[in-house]
């Protein structure tokens, strides 16, 4: 592990630049799962009383203002030359915390659907600055080989704390965590971004480096460019892949309290404590696993989990509707959880290792944004359609089920072809007999 | 031939291994229809009750675990072992005894106050933590037995996988001893995961043959990754040694070793059984990495891309 190096070499700089970069991530990622997903949905519905059809659009829209905000910011980014200049991003993330703090702080006392929606679309604003800003300082402050620890580190902190402490899904209880931590954070971020500190100026030198600024999966154009190889697209799709899968399938469990109670709404902390733990756990594996396994394995046991998971979803409902006092069994809720951190680890990730400090801010918009926000907007609106529709919420999770398993063949057969694909491009001109690999 | 000869001889012995007192190997299925036990009938083996109504009167006996996937259980007899619910309804009658755990992992449950219960009750996932129960010399005498059997039995099976397949077992080992944290991540993955894949097929009745097979196909992984860290720790301790063995004498001595000094570890409460833990996953996950040792495993080589770097790939140039 690259941090134990850093520790032993004394370098400093670099071990409290790694552990800022995990605690803001770590924060902000918790800021997301919590105010912006669960406790919008609590302020439309339960404290504004708008109907369920008009929160979700406005979850829409938030995604599809993220997503275009964050790609037009990356752009800008990378043309400014902000994406190799950490004092720059230092300062955008500043501003981003700033803002956050405003909205968290204004968002228990709206009453009115209209300033709601001006709410949404100014934290969706927000959001699609944080992410170019945020994400892209990975290649100062987290080197290469250390990435999916780092990653593993911010997703098991933050869904740990959103599963032990957010039982009760209130945006008044929201805020008030969240600004706990955000007011002390905005002063202290406003004083190291606005200050001259020789640690940031040291910083700021990192993305020089290659352990710290050449992602993995880079090659070189026929100009001599480093860019990141084919993969990144479809990497993006997979990501694509399976944020849908996970948001289409959460957003209908969402309305079944059977399976919420039992789980990531019980009342006893020992449910939410094992929920907690299993997200480390998850996180811990795919952490380790990032960069030492075929990358497509990774999405194979994440797709298939999520197959997996949906089905027993499935196979329990009739139990469900039979014996509705009957606890339904945490085999679901793990299973849920373990293949969510594993994706939230390479998401974290995966998008620094396909960038250079040139291309970060683009990369990351378009891997984040487009995929995860995209994702969540189209499926948000598919997943009320269904539910407003009548689907029965097996055949929801079926369909569910049978996305992923289609990702998961995909995978499978690119994976079966690839060595013949590459003969190809390769100008193979011999002949071969059958088809290897 | 003759080597693949002795690995099915091998294969059967393991399968003949498991029917033992707690019938691993007997197992009776329950799919639909009401089944009544006798007054006084003794049932040995595993109990499946995938759907139906199955009543245990009070004087009757079952000699083995019981697992509730669907269907209705009346029990007011005893069982020498865990019950396990996952779905369906159990209804635990006043002189029922269960001489193990009663595992609740769904389904419903009805209990009567006067209902025994000797390891307790378990609900959903949780872990349970191991009882620490008062030592007799006759319990720590049976119990030290057991282990030195177990681990010389698993000696013999290191000898003769090494001997017939050396190469594949030394890959398996590699891996596991030069990668333990990524065998361990990959193995604790496929460990949590696999056991509700074969759980979802068994589910579906037609497939639980497939279950039990995939069951045992998971149990013989965990196996055969043990015994590949042991052999891997055979050669290394002679190699210290500075003494020449042959690899089958090289793993059984290693997986002796092993097994005995993680049998006495497990005495330890919590840190016993995770280190245990620990060493299944991480052989269960060697295995998976090198697909049983047909392959080695070497994570990516960072040296190449890292020295492919220049003041060109990270300075700003205007538009």
């Amino acid at each position: 592990m690259e941090l134990l190096r850093l520790l032993r070499q004394r370098r400093w700089a670099a071990v409290l630049g790694y552990g800022f970069f995990v605690g803001m991530m770590a924060v902000g990622y918790y800021y997301n799962l919590t105010l912006v997903q669960l406790g919008l949905v609590d302020l439309g519905e339960r404290v504004i009383g708008m109907p369920e059809q008009r929160v979700a659009s406005s979850m829409g829209v938030l995604a599809a203002i993220t997503c275009v905000v964050a790609l037009l910011v990356g752009l800008a980014m990378r043309r400014r030359g902000w994406s190799q200049r950490f004092v720059v991003k230092l300062r955008l993330a500043w501003g981003v915390v700033l803002a956050q703090t405003i909205l968290t702080a204004i968002a228990p006392s709206i009453r009115v659907e209209s300033l709601f929606v001006a709410w949404v679309a100014a934290t969706a604003v927000v959001l699609g600055v944080g992410v170019p800003a945020t994400f892209s300082m990975t290649v100062d402050l987290i080197p290469v080989r250390d990435r999916g620890y780092a990653a593993a580190l911010i997703t098991g902190a933050s869904y740990f704390a959103a599963a032990v402490f957010s039982s009760t899904w209130r945006i008044e209880r929201f805020a008030a965590q969240s600004l706990a931590v955000m007011i002390p954070g905005v002063i202290a971020l406003g004083v190291i971004a606005w200050g001259r500190w020789r640690i940031v100026e040291s910083l700021a030198r990192q993305h020089t480096l290659a352990e710290f600024g050449r992602g993995r999966w880079l090659r070189r154009d026929s100009h001599g460019t480093l860019r990141g190889d084919r993969r990144l697209m479809a990497v993006v799709l997979l990501m694509f892949g399976i944020y849908f899968v996970d948001s289409l399938g959460f957003l209908r469990l969402l309305y079944a309290p059977i399976y919420m109670e039992s789980a990531w709404q019980a009342p006893d902390l020992a449910t939410h404590l094992f929920i907690g733990v299993v997200h480390v756990v998850g996180a811990l594996i795919a952490g380790v696993l990032y960069g030492r396994i075929d990358s497509r394995t990774l999405f194979l046991w994440i797709f298939g989990i999520f197959a997996l998971t949906h089905l027993l979803y499935i196979d329990r409902t009739p139990v469900a509707d039979l014996l509705p006092n009957s606890a339904p069994p945490l085999a679901m809720p793990l299973l849920y959880a373990l293949t969510v951190s594993l994706y939230t680890v390479i998401n974290f990730a995966v998008w620094a290792d396909f960038s250079t400090p040139r291309t970060i801010s683009v990369n990351a918009a378009i891997g984040v944004a487009s995929s995860a926000w995209t994702a969540t907007f189209i499926s948000t609106a598919l997943a009320l359609r269904w539910r407003l529709g009548g689907l029965a919420l097996d055949t929801h999770l079926s369909r569910v089920a049978a996305l992923a398993m289609l990702f998961f063949l995909a995978i499978l057969l690119a994976w079966y072809f690839e060595p013949a694909i590459r003969r190809q491009e390769s100008g193979d001109g011999r002949q071969e007999s059958g088809v290897s690999g | 031939m003759r080597r693949l000869r002795l690995i099915m001889l091998l294969i059967a012995a393991l399968l003949l291994a498991g029917c033992g007192e707690n019938g691993i190997a007997g197992v009776t299925l329950v799919t639909e229809g009401d089944h009544a036990f006798g007054p006084g009938e003794t049932l040995r083996g595993a109990l499946v009750i995938s759907g139906g109504a199955t009543t245990i009167p009070a004087s009757a006996r079952v000699l083995g675990p019981i697992y509730l996937l669907d269907g209705r259980l009346d029990l007011d007899g005893a069982v020498r072992g865990d019950v396990t619910i996952l779905g369906g309804a159990l209804r635990l009658g006043p002189a029922a005894v269960i001489d193990g755990t009663l595992n609740v992992g769904g389904g419903a449950l009805d209990r009567s106050p006067t209902a025994t219960i000797a390891g307790g009750e378990n609900r959903g996932m949780g872990v349970a933590l191991p009882d620490v129960r008062p030592a007799t010399l006759s319990s720590l005498v049976s119990r030290a037995g057991w282990a030195l059997a177990n681990a010389l039995a698993l000696a013999l099976l290191a000898a003769l996988t090494a001997q017939f397949l050396p190469r594949p077992v030394s890959r398996v080992g590699m891996a596991a001893t030069r990668y333990p944290l990524v065998a361990g991540a990959l193995g604790l993955l496929a460990g949590v995961v696999v056991p509700a894949l074969l759980v979802l097929m068994a589910f579906t009745l037609v497939l639980i043959p497939v279950a039990i097979l995939g069951a045992a196909l998971l149990a013989l992984t965990a196996i055969y990754g043990w015994l590949a860290i042991g052999a891997a720790l055979g050669r290394w301790l002679f190699a210290r040694l500075n003494r020449r063995v042959s690899r089958a004498a090289a793993a059984a001595t290693g997986t002796l070793l092993l097994t005995l000094a993680l049998n006495v570890i497990n005495l330890v409460p919590l840190v016993g059984p995770l280190a245990l833990l620990a060493a299944v996953v991480t052989g269960f996950g060697a295995a998976m990495l090198t697909r049983f040792g047909l392959r080695s495993y070497a994570p990516p080589d960072d040296r190449a891309w890292q020295a492919d770097w220049s003041r060109a790939d990270w300075e700003h140039r205007p538009a």
